[in-house]
């Protein structure tokens, strides 16, 4: 009996010995890329009767870290229509994420929201295969000289037949937020 | 279950063609033979006894006997027999012979050594406040998930993420500072997510316990705030083939479980036997619904198994088990937010976002978790001085949550994370010394290491480590007849290395290094017959846990980032537990509990300044630590007003405090009271047992929750939910069979289709909670 214990005992300590010496370090980690990083939203406001370009972009290169999304504003002419495109990119990675909204452009809509305060009106100029809105391509109408906030939110998955949301609200969409850029428009 | 079986005596009324006899005056033959339960020996000179007739007779060296009774009547028949426990049964005889096999258990002190320590139960330090479900009340709860069943139980709690996920608490702690141990094995999982529920399958279990109090120093530095005990029915010889089935099937969700086990032995000769056990349970459900609307990819799926076998040989008790556990959990749809803005524009709108009818279908955002352990144990019983366990498990923990994500990226998940863990434990319980005096010694080891699997494209939540964990315990207990008195010590060492790369994309080796302390004394004594009282003092340390290191980024379905902190130090808990048991004329029963903690160095969320990006406004939570105090009382009573018929009532009460900052602590369990009517029929209408009970629990309003969440959104109030109280009902039937036992259950859960909201739901803000729900279960044993 003695001896069944101790080779019990030292099958034991030998597993234990084994389990001590066995272990694998922390593994390297491999670095994994923020894929889905948007870093720049650029809109580019072009006068329909000529004229140039006047460009409002954001710009935040660590996404969800905490350097804060740096803001380049323009001032629009009164009584003007402008075309407006959007651009998307990742210019960490160098993506053009624009690409990635068309070719899902039924799961994503930008939506335009300004202050009372700011004369400013748009209407969408694209659609999806549904016939829905997208807002890469806009019209914005610039009335009286006036100033306020834009705040353009691009949506994953809104419900864009949901009250407001082809007049550019939100609101009531639900969704996933991807971007929500608040520039200070001044009309002059 | 098998212990059930093992009271169960078989009277299948086999009807012989003897001759009729007269009506008036007649006599019938009682014979049969008398078996031991397991082995099936005869057992010889036990002695049969009527009690009506004042007459009985005894088996001979075959284990045979024959008695003449009168016929037309029922009879108690009382067996006994030195060696084995005496036993009753009740006989119907009509006007024929009646011949029946009977089986007796074994004493345990005089039983072979073969299945002494296969009975053994995992042994809670004596003086600490406990909880358990049986294998009776278990059987209720089959259709439920391990944390809603122990949250049945006074003073736990069930942390959930919607319905698909429920996590436990004790006493107002949870996640990293519970201890789970499945099988004896402390369950390797990752713990630190309040979304992540353990990974068991509670069909393994034939029995569930809540040690209310710090058990570190049994279970190690994660049992801080208490630990939960799952043990599987011994595996003890038995030459019957035995198993059970269950099905289980309710409405909302339209889903059903089925479970199945299977057990036997090969004895090989009067000391030597291999005992074996198969099990398997498959769980689907589709879309729960709250009361007025669905809750769009909540279904469920699941799909376990496990095998142990044991080798008995005298003295010596070898085990392996293996179990894998997986399951694929939608999550509400209308929870997933970006940031601050959409969580307003969710906080308020009934049906949530997305709300689309009943499916079975599993979207994202969903979880898929496996998780297997293999255990190995030996276990030595030296009657002369002690007996010996070694205990070795290997767990394997793989985690893949996905999100909703862009440009055909959501079938690759934003989590996976796998979690490989080495656990081993020698134990040496000594036997009595000076009669009086037993403890145990024990090391523990525990060895995880966790990795990130490559490929998610996104940064990840916690880094790569890996963590050594040393430990040594020793616990002593002294009892007499009417007091014990106990004290423990443990030591414990973890060194963890990280492997990560930092906010410049440097990897960097960052290494920790704790050393963790834990001691309790505590003791009972018997007042009286009728009043017992228990109590002890813990003091013990906890290790910050690698989420509260080092968590970092975006939890999306609270629109939150959480950041870890690398310079937090261990926290340190004292925690004062009383316990009270009254009982009065068999009739009224009542057992208060009453705890204090103060934990130094408590680590909490606590939010910051709201961060702004290109997705907007979210809400920062930091890990700090400040000094908390948490106390309460656990009630638990029952009175029976009549024959079987009996009031229970259960009441929860519990305050937390951030001392330093002189505010409530967040995520306290709401004020809570239970009251439940249970009317018990035995042996009528064919049935054994008829149990009828209708519960009703109120929960109060949590109005001592702090306004933090309020401050970290930097928005409006955002509200607590209001108290709320909902019924349920159940019934429950026990049939016996020939050689077998059949248990039909129905419950009714949320009766009256109540609309509420619980404080403790994560999700509370999207949606309501789970609405009326039917629920069929069907137990078969043999």
């Amino acid at each position: 009996m003695k001896t069944q214990i101790m080779s019990i005992l030292r099958s034991m300590l030998l597993l234990v010995a084994v389990l001590l010496f066995s272990q694998c370090d922390t593994e390297d980690p491999e670095p994994e890329n923020e894929e889905e990083l948007i870093t720049t939203l650029e809109m580019t406001f072009s006068p329909i009767e000529g004229g140039d370009d006047i460009v409002f972009s954001v710009y935040d290169e660590d996404g969800d870290g905490p350097i804060e999304p740096v803001y380049t504003n323009g001032t629009l002419a009164a009584n003007t229509n402008y075309n407006v495109n959007i651009e998307v990119r990742n210019d960490v990675d160098n993506e053009n994420i624009t690409t990635e909204i068309i070719e899902e452009d039924e799961e994503h809509q930008f939506f335009f929201e300004t202050a009372v305060s700011l004369f400013l009106e748009f209407s969408y100029e694209d659609a999806d295969d549904n016939g829905d809105p997208i807002g890469l391509s806009t019209i914005f109408y610039a009335q009286e000289p006036s100033n306020g906030t834009l705040t353009v939110t691009l949506r994953h998955e809104a419900n864009k037949s949901a009250e407001g949301a082809i007049n550019g609200d939100p609101s009531n969409a639900g969704g996933e937020t991807d971007i929500q850029a608040i520039f200070d428009v001044v009309i002059e | 279950m098998l212990r059930l079986i093992k009271i169960l005596f078989f009277i299948p009324p086999i009807l012989f063609s003897a001759e009729v006899r007269a009506q008036e005056n007649c006599e019938v033959t009682f014979s049969g033979q008398i078996l031991s339960e397991g082995e099936h020996q005869p057992i010889a000179f036990a002695s049969l006894y009527l009690p009506e007739l004042e007459n009985g007779t005894q088996t001979d060296e075959n284990g045979i006997f024959s008695i003449k009774i009168p016929c037309h009547a029922k009879y108690e028949v009382i067996f006994s027999q030195v060696e084995y426990e005496s036993a009753s049964t009740f006989i119907d005889i009509g006007i024929n012979d009646f011949n029946n096999t009977f089986y007796l258990t074994a004493k345990n002190n005089i039983l072979s050594a073969v299945s002494v320590h296969a009975h053994e139960r995992e042994e809670v330090l004596l003086s600490n406040v406990e909880s358990v479900l049986s294998t009776r009340e278990l059987r209720k709860l089959k259709g439920k998930s391990l944390s809603e069943s122990v949250s049945t139980l006074p003073g736990v709690n069930n942390i959930k993420t919607g319905p698909g996920i429920n996590k436990p608490m004790i006493h107002g702690l949870y996640g990293s500072r519970i201890q789970v141990v499945n099988n004896e094995v402390a369950q390797m999982g990752q713990q630190w997510g309040v979304d992540h529920a353990p990974e068991i399958d509670p069909f393994v279990a034939s029995r569930i316990t809540i040690v209310k109090g710090a058990s570190s120093v049994k279970y190690g530095p994660r049992a801080i705030g208490g630990a939960l005990l799952l043990e599987p029915e011994p595996l003890t010889p038995d030459s019957a083939l035995h198993g059970s089935l269950d099905l289980v099937g309710f409405t909302n969700g339209r889903g059903g479980i089925a479970s199945a086990m299977l057990s036997g032995s090969f004895i090989l000769n009067e000391e030597e036997s291999i005992n074996w056990r198969i099990q398997s349970s498959a769980k689907k459900s589709g879309d729960q619904h709250a009361a007025n609307y669905n809750l769009t990819n909540t279904g469920s799926e699941e799909l376990n198994f496990s095998a142990a076998a044991n080798y008995i040989k005298n003295d010596l008790q070898a085990d392996v088990f293996y179990s894998r556990f997986s399951t694929e959990i939608g999550i509400l749809r209308g929870a997933l937010i970006g940031n601050v803005d959409n969580f307003f524009e969710a906080l308020d709108r009934r049906p949530p976002f997305f709300t689309e009818d009943f499916s079975y279908e599993i979207n994202n955002p969903k979880q898929n978790v496996v998780h297997q352990l293999l255990k190995a144990k030996v276990h030595l019983d030296r009657s002369d001085y002690g007996d010996f366990d070694f205990i070795y498990a290997y767990q394997q923990n793989a985690r893949q949550e996905f999100d909703i994500r862009r440009g055909g990226r959501s079938d690759r998940p934003s989590v996976d994370l796998q979690l490989d863990s080495h656990v081993a434990k020698l134990l040496f319980h000594h036997e009595p010394i000076w009669n009086n005096l037993s403890g145990e010694i024990g090391l523990d080891y525990e060895y995880q290491n966790n990795k990130n699997v490559p490929g998610t494209g996104t940064t990840p939540l916690i880094p790569n480590y890996s963590s050594l964990q040393t430990g040594a315990f020793l616990n002593e207990a002294w009892a007499e007849e009417n007091w014990s008195l106990e004290a423990g010590l443990r030591f414990d060492a973890i060194s963890i290395d990280v492997l990560k790369f930092n906010q410049e994309g440097d990897l960097i080796n960052p290494k920790h290094q704790y050393n963790m302390f834990s001691g309790i004394v505590g003791g009972g004594y018997d007042i009286s017959n009728n009043l017992k009282y228990k109590s002890n003092i813990s003091w013990s340390q906890r290790a910050p846990s690698i989420n509260e290191l080092y968590s970092q980024g975006l939890h999306h379905s609270v629109a939150a980032i959480e950041e870890g902190d690398d310079q937090l130090s261990p926290e340190t808990s004292l925690k004062w537990l009383h316990s009270l048991q009254f009982s009065f004329n068999e009739k009224l029963r009542l057992n208060v509990d009453a705890y204090a903690s103060r934990i130094q160095n408590y680590i909490y969320l606590q939010p910051e300044e709201p961060r702004l990006t290109i997705r907007g406004a979210f809400p920062v939570y930091k890990y700090k630590q400040t000094l908390a105090n948490i106390f309460g009382t656990d009630i638990i009573g029952s009175y029976e007003f009549f024959h079987h018929f009996t009031l229970n009532t259960k009441a929860s009460i519990i305050r937390g405090n951030d001392v330093s900052n002189e505010l409530p602590l967040i995520f306290m369990p709401a004020d809570r009271w239970e009251n439940t009517l249970n009317w018990r029929l035995s042996n009528k209408l064919g049935f054994k047992e008829i149990d009828f009970s209708l519960s009703g629990l109120k929960v109060f309003e949590q109005y001592r929750a702090p306004i933090t969440e309020t401050e970290a959104y930097e928005r409006e109030t955002v509200p607590v939910p209001e108290g709320y109280f909902i019924t349920n009902f159940s019934l429950d039937t026990t049939r016996k069979l020939k050689n077998a036992q059949l248990n039909i259950g129905l419950s009714i859960y949320n009766l009256m289709n109540t609309d509420y909201t619980d404080y403790l739901n994560r999700l509370r803000f999207y949606a309501a909670e789970t609405g009326r729900n039917i629920e069929l279960r069907v137990n078969y044993i043999f």
